[in-house]
C-alpha cells in the first residue's frame, strides 16, 4: 500500500483571526512556542508516514513554502493553489500527484495535534484495513456546528457526517478532526461536486470508514482564542525547564516553575518569570517586568520595565513599553504597546462573544468568561490607553494616546 | 476473540526455533483470549500436539508448548464464548489419521450437519468444537481429490460462518494452509520464513512487513513463497498488499483508543447486546429463578465493582421481587455462612471467576450445603465450574483493570434474573416483565448515546478534576451501588479520595466535611420518587457551598439545581446502574489522564484478585 501526505496550508482565515495575519502570510505562520503552527501537523505526519509531503499553499503566500522547507523533515512537494477557498479544491489541486498513491494521509495545516494522535491513525488503518481511516474527538457541542460531526456506530465506523444546523441537534458530539487517511476513489467523488463531508459519506455508504477517536491534545486554529487555547495547552505539557546557555539572565531575575528561553534573550534585574512560559529567541524583559503562566512571547518581543504579562501571545518584533499589563490576549507582529496601556479581560456576564476561552477552574459554580483583545499586526497604540475585554483592533491601527477603546 | 499463530521456515533462518515463535506469539495474543491453547508442528513426516486447558504461561510449565520441534508449526489461545474449556476442546483440533492440524477464529454455523455427515462416513470425533469438522472435511475430500490445496479449498467452500483458519499437514509439511471471512488473518514476510496470525502484535517481534488478507482469500504459505486465491475466482497477486507497518505493539491492540479502558467503555453498547442476546435463552437463568424460588434464603456476594452490580441486584429483588435478598461481600463471608443451610442459595458475582475472596466463600458455603450461581464473564472458570449453576456475561476481554464493561454486563444479568425472579413469583404481571425486558434489551443503544454525549462534558470536567482531594458520590435506593462504582473508579484511577454513601446519610456526619467547591457527583434514577428525596439533599450540599454534577435524566425536574448535569435519554430507572455508570468511568477516566496517569496500569492493583 503506497502512502502520500497532503497537507493543507492555503486556508483562509476568519475574519477575527486574519488581523493578527500580514500580507504574504498565513495563519499556518503565526507562532506558538517559538514554531509556526505548521510546524506541529507537518512534522508529526512526517515523522509516521515518510512518504511523500504534498504541501497546497495559496497564491502569493510563498513564505510558507519557505517555512515548510526549514522545518520539513523529508522533501516537500509543493501545490500551488490559485482558485478556490475550499477543502474540495484544494485537495484536487493535488490530485495528479494523488492519483498515482493507494492512500493520502490528509492533514490541514492549522491542527494542532499530539504526535501520538498520527500514530494511532495509521496503525488503525492498518491493522483494521478499511476504506479510509479519520480522527474524531470529542468536543464541546456548544460549538458543534462549527465543526462537521462524525456519527460513528459501535464499531466505530462513520455512519454519516453531518454540519450546521443538524450538528447542534445531534446526539452525538464527535468532530471531525481535519486528519484523515483517504483512498484515491476520494478523488472522484470530490470531481462530482461533492464537498470532502460529502465524499466521505458516499464512501461510508459503499465502504468502511473507521474513526480513531482521539482524546488528548487538538486544537484546531480557526479562532484567535485558538492560538490562546494551544499555547496554553502545549505550556501545560511543559514539565521540565529548557534555559539556553546563550540566554543573559540577570543575577535578580526570579524564575520559578517550568519555561523556555531561548538563545540571545535578556533578561533585566528583579524580573519574575513564573512558568509556565515561552520566552522565545532575542527577546528582551526589561527590570521589574512580571511575566506570568501561559505566557508566550515570541522572536525578538521587546518588553519594557514593569509589565505584567499573563495567557498571552505576543508575536514576533512586538513592542510593550513599560508599565503595560497583558492579560488573555493576542498581539500581532510588529505592534508598539504604549506605555501604561492596560487590557481589561473580564467579560460582562451577558456578552457572549464566539469562541471564548471559558475558565471552569476557580471556582467551579461560577464560569468566569475572560478574554483580553486580539490586536493587528502593524498597530501601534498610544500611551496609556484602555483596551475593553473581548475586543479586536484592526490591522494597522494607530490608536492615539489616552485612548479608551 | 481467540488468537492464531502460525510459523513456516527454513532451517537456521528463524531467530528462534519456530515452537518458540509460536509460543511468544501466542503470549502476544493472550489479550484476545486466554482459556486454553495448544501448538502443532509437522515433525518427521507426523503431526505433533500439544494443548491443553489454562493460561498459556502454566501451559508452558505443564507440557512445554514452547518445545514442540519442527520446522512448520501452528499455535492457538482461546477464549470460550460457549463449549467448555477443555484439553479436548482446546485447538489444534486433527483428522482421524492424525495427518492434518487445524487452528481456527471464528464460528463454523453449519458444522452440526457437516458433522453428522462425517460420522456417517465412518470419522471419529474427539471434541465438542465446531472447529472439528474442519480437519476430517479436508481428510474426507482429500480421499477424492489426492490434491491437499483442493481438498482445502472445497472443505473451505462447504463451510458457512465466520473464520480464520490456518491448517498443517504430514502430507505436504513446508505449507500452511489458511482462509479467512470475517475474522481477522495478517500474513507477515520473513527472510526464509514466512508468519500467519490473527493480528499484528504476534508478528511485530520478527517482521514489519504484512499482508492483511481479505475476506474471502484462501491459500498457502511456505518458507519461502505465498500462493493465494480469492474464493470468488482467480490468483491474487499479493504482492501489491505487502506494507510495512512501523508502530509499537500496544498501538496494535488498542483499536483506535489511547487506552484499553476507553476502548472498553466504548464497547459497552455491543458487550451489552451479546449478553442480552446470550442470557435471552439461556436454560440457566430458568435453573436460578427455580432455584431463587426454592431457597429459604438467597445470598449474593461479590468483591469490589461486582459488588456494587450484586448489591443492586439485591436492592432490585427487594423492591421489586419482594424477597429480602442479603448481599455481603466476599471477604466478609464468616460474618454470614454459619447461618445459611441446604435450603439457601448464594450467588457469587465474579468478573474472572477467579477471585479467591468470592471463592472462599463459595466453598465455605458449599461446605453447608447452599446450592450456588456464579455470574461470571470467564467460561468455566474455577467459580462458575465449583457452582451447581452458572451463567455467563458476554463483556469479552477486558484488559483494563478498572471494570467497565463487567460491570454493565453484569447489571444487565442480574436485573434479568431480577426481574425473572418476581414475574415467576407473582410480584409482577407477566405483561410488566416484558417491558421492563425490553428496556433491558434497548440497554445497548442507549448507552450508545450515554457515552457519545457525555465524553466532552467529562473532558471538561476532569480539567477541575485532577484539582480535587475529595468527592462524594451520593445517591438513594437503587442508585447508592451506581454511586459506590463511580467513587470506586476515580479512586482507583485518578488516585483522588471519593466516598459514596446513601444522601439521607450526609445529616449524621460526612455534611461536616462539605465546603465552598466541594464536588458531590450525584446519580439521579429516572424515578420520581427518588428525584423528590434527593432534592432535598442536593439543596443542603448546596447551601454549603458544594458543586453539585447530577447524572441524571435529561428531563429530570431537578436540572436547575446542578451546577453540571451528563445528560440521560429517558429511560426506565430498571437501567440506572447501566445507563448512570459510563459518565462517572468517563469522568475517571478524563480526569486520570488529564492528571497525566495512565488509567491502565493503576498502582498497587491488579486485574484479577486471586490471593486474599
Amino acid at each position: 500500500m503506497t502512502l502520500k501526505n497532503l497537507v493543507l496550508a492555503a486556508g483562509k482565515a476568519k475574519p477575527e483571526l486574519s488581523v493578527l495575519i500580514p500580507p504574504g502570510k498565513n495563519k499556518v505562520l503565526l507562532r506558538i512556542l517559538g514554531k509556526p503552527i505548521l510546524y506541529y501537523p507537518l512534522t508529526s505526519i512526517q515523522r509516521v508516514n515518510r512518504g511523500e509531503t504534498i504541501l497546497v499553499y495559496r497564491e502569493g503566500e510563498e513564505e510558507v513554502v519557505e517555512t515548510a522547507n526549514s522545518i520539513s523533515l523529508g522533501t516537500i512537494t509543493p501545490i500551488k493553489q490559485v482558485v478556490g477557498t475550499s477543502v474540495r479544491e484544494a485537495i484536487l489541486v493535488a490530485e495528479n500527484k494523488l492519483r498515482d498513491t493507494d492512500y493520502f494521509f490528509l492533514v490541514y495545516g492549522d491542527i494542532i495535534v499530539d504526535p501520538e494522535a498520527f500514530n494511532l491513525l495509521l496503525s488503525t488503518h492498518y491493522r483494521e484495513e478499511p476504506d479510509a481511516t479519520i480522527l474524531i474527538a470529542p468536543y464541546d457541542p456548544e460549538y458543534a456546528e462549527t465543526y462537521g460531526l462524525a456519527i460513528i456506530n459501535e464499531e466505530g465506523y462513520v455512519e454519516k457526517i453531518i454540519s450546521g444546523e443538524q450538528a447542534r441537534e445531534a446526539d452525538q458530539t464527535y468532530i471531525v478532526g481535519g486528519i484523515y487517511i483517504l483512498p484515491t476513489t476520494i478523488l472522484d467523488y470530490l470531481e462530482e461536486n461533492n464537498t470532502l463531508p460529502e465524499a466521505i459519506n458516499k464512501l461510508a455508504m459503499n465502504g468502511k470508514v473507521k474513526t480513531v477517536l482521539w482524546n488528548k491534545l487538538w486544537i484546531d486554529i480557526g479562532y484567535p482564542t485558538d492560538i490562546l487555547e494551544a499555547t496554553y495547552q502545549l505550556l501545560s505539557e511543559l514539565k521540565h525547564s529548557k534555559i539556553s546557555n546563550k540566554a543573559e539572565i540577570e543575577s535578580t531575575t526570579i524564575i520559578k516553575g517550568p519555561v523556555i528561553i531561548e538563545d540571545n534573550t535578556y533578561i533585566d534585574h528583579y524580573s519574575v518569570i513564573k512558568g509556565p512560559a515561552y520566552i522565545g529567541e532575542k527577546v528582551f524583559i526589561g527590570a521589574h517586568s512580571f511575566i506570568r503562566e501561559y505566557s508566550d512571547a515570541e522572536y525578538r518581543v521587546r518588553i519594557g520595565s514593569y509589565n505584567e504579562i499573563k495567557k498571552s501571545n505576543i508575536q514576533p518584533y512586538t513592542l510593550l513599553d513599560s508599565k503595560v499589563t497583558i492579560v488573555d490576549s493576542i498581539i500581532g507582529e510588529n505592534c508598539t504597546i504604549g506605555t501604561n496601556t492596560t487590557i481589561l479581560n473580564v467579560l460582562p456576564e451577558k456578552e457572549k462573544p464566539p469562541r471564548l476561552r471559558t475558565h471552569l477552574v476557580h471556582p467551579p459554580t461560577k464560569i468566569i468568561r475572560k478574554m483580553g483583545a486580539v490586536i493587528g499586526y502593524n498597530t501601534r497604540i498610544g500611551a496609556s490607553t484602555t483596551i475593553s475585554p473581548g475586543k479586536i483592533i484592526k490591522q494597522e491601527s494607530i490608536i492615539k494616546p489616552k485612548t479608551l477603546i | 476473540m481467540c488468537g492464531i499463530i502460525g510459523v513456516v521456515a527454513l532451517l537456521g533462518k528463524t531467530p528462534y526455533s519456530p515452537g518458540v515463535m509460536v509460543y511468544r506469539g501466542l503470549l502476544r495474543l493472550e489479550y484476545r483470549g486466554y482459556d486454553s491453547a495448544g501448538v502443532a508442528s509437522v515433525v518427521g513426516g507426523c503431526v505433533r500436539v500439544l494443548k491443553g486447558k489454562g493460561r498459556i504461561a502454566d501451559l508452558e510449565r505443564r507440557i512445554g508448548l514452547s518445545s514442540i520441534e519442527g520446522l512448520t508449526v501452528i499455535g492457538h489461545t482461546r477464549w470460550a464464548t460457549h463449549g467448555t474449556p477443555s484439553d479436548n476442546n482446546a485447538h489444534p483440533h486433527i483428522d482421524c489419521s492424525g495427518r492434518i492440524a487445524v487452528v481456527h477464529n471464528g464460528i463454523i454455523q453449519n458444522f452440526r450437519e457437516l458433522k453428522k455427515m462425517l460420522i456417517d462416513k465412518g470419522h471419529v470425533f474427539r471434541s465438542d468444537t465446531d472447529t472439528e469438522v474442519f480437519p476430517h472435511l479436508v481428510e474426507e475430500l482429500y480421499k477424492n481429490t489426492n490434491d491437499l490445496f483442493k481438498a482445502f479449498r472445497k472443505a473451505v467452500e462447504m463451510i458457512d460462518g465466520s473464520y480464520a483458519l490456518i491448517m498443517i499437514s504430514s502430507i505436504e509439511p513446508d505449507k500452511i494452509f489458511f482462509a479467512k471471512k470475517d475474522s481477522p488473518l495478517i500474513i507477515g514476510l520473513g527472510d526464509g520464513f514466512n508468519i500467519l496470525a490473527s493480528d499484528i502484535p504476534a508478528l511485530l517481534e520478527y517482521t514489519r512487513r504484512i499482508i492483511t488478507v481479505r475476506d474471502g482469500w484462501l491459500g498457502y504459505v511456505t518458507p519461502t513463497s505465498i500462493y493465494v486465491e480469492d474464493i470468488r475466482g482467480g490468483v491474487v497477486d499479493w504482492r501489491k498488499y505487502v506494507r510495512v507497518v512501523e508502530w509499537s505493539l500496544e498501538d496494535a491492540t488498542r483499536g483506535g483508543y489511547a487506552h484499553f479502558m476507553l476502548k472498553e467503555i466504548h464497547e459497552q453498547p455491543r458487550a451489552l447486546k451479546d449478553t442480552y442476546y446470550g442470557i435471552l435463552h439461556d436454560i440457566a437463568v430458568d435453573e436460578t429463578v427455580k432455584l431463587m424460588l426454592d431457597a429459604d434464603k438467597i445470598y449474593v456476594t461479590a468483591a469490589g465493582t461486582s459488588f456494587h452490580a450484586s448489591y443492586y441486584f439485591s436492592l432490585l429483588m427487594n423492591t421489586l421481587g419482594k424477597r429480602l435478598v442479603t448481599p455481603f461481600i466476599a471477604s466478609e463471608y464468616e460474618s454470614y455462612y454459619l447461618t445459611a443451610s441446604d435450603r439457601d442459595l448464594l450467588i457469587v458475582v465474579s468478573q474472572s471467576g477467579e477471585t479467591m475472596d468470592a471463592l472462599k466463600a463459595l466453598r465455605a458455603f458449599k461446605d453447608r450445603g447452599v446450592r450456588v450461581v456464579a455470574v461470571s464473564n470467564v467460561v468455566d472458570s474455577a467459580i462458575p465450574r465449583e457452582s451447581n449453576i452458572a451463567i455467563y456475561t458476554r463483556a469479552g476481554p477486558e484488559i483494563g483493570v478498572a471494570a467497565t464493561k463487567t460491570f454493565t454486563t453484569q447489571s444487565l444479568v442480574l436485573s434479568w434474573l431480577a426481574i425473572a425472579y418476581a414475574e415467576a413469583s407473582g410480584s409482577l404481571r407477566k405483561s410488566e416483565a416484558d417491558k421492563l425486558r425490553e428496556w433491558l434489551g434497548k440497554s445497548g443503544e442507549v448507552v450508545g448515546k450515554v457515552i457519545s454525549r457525555s465524553e466532552p462534558v467529562a473532558k471538561r470536567l476532569a480539567e477541575w478534576f485532577r484539582s480535587i482531594g475529595n468527592a462524594y458520590y451520593l445517591s438513594r435506593s437503587i442508585g447508592v451501588p451506581v454511586a459506590m462504582e463511580g467513587a470506586l473508579k476515580l479512586k482507583e484511577i485518578a488516585y483522588i479520595h471519593a466516598e459514596a454513601y446513601p444522601a439521607g446519610e450526609s445529616k449524621h456526619g460526612p455534611i461536616a466535611l462539605v465546603e465552598e467547591e466541594f464536588p458531590v457527583v450525584f446519580t439521579i434514577p429516572n424515578r420520581e420518587d427518588l428525584e423528590k428525596l434527593l432534592l432535598g439533599n442536593i439543596q443542603e450540599m448546596k447551601a454549603r457551598g458544594a458543586v453539585i454534577i447530577g447524572v441524571a435524566s435529561e428531563n429530570t425536574s431537578l436540572s436547575d439545581q446542578l451546577d453540571y448535569q451528563f445528560k440521560i435519554p429517558d429511560t426506565h430507572w430498571i437501567l440506572t446502574p447501566i445507563t448512570h455508570i459510563p459518565p462517572q468511568q468517563l469522568l475517571a477516566y478524563y480526569t486520570a489522564v488529564s492528571k497525566g496517569y495512565d488509567p491502565d496500569k493503576p498502582r498497587n492493583l491488579a486485574k484479577t484478585v486471586t490471593v486474599e
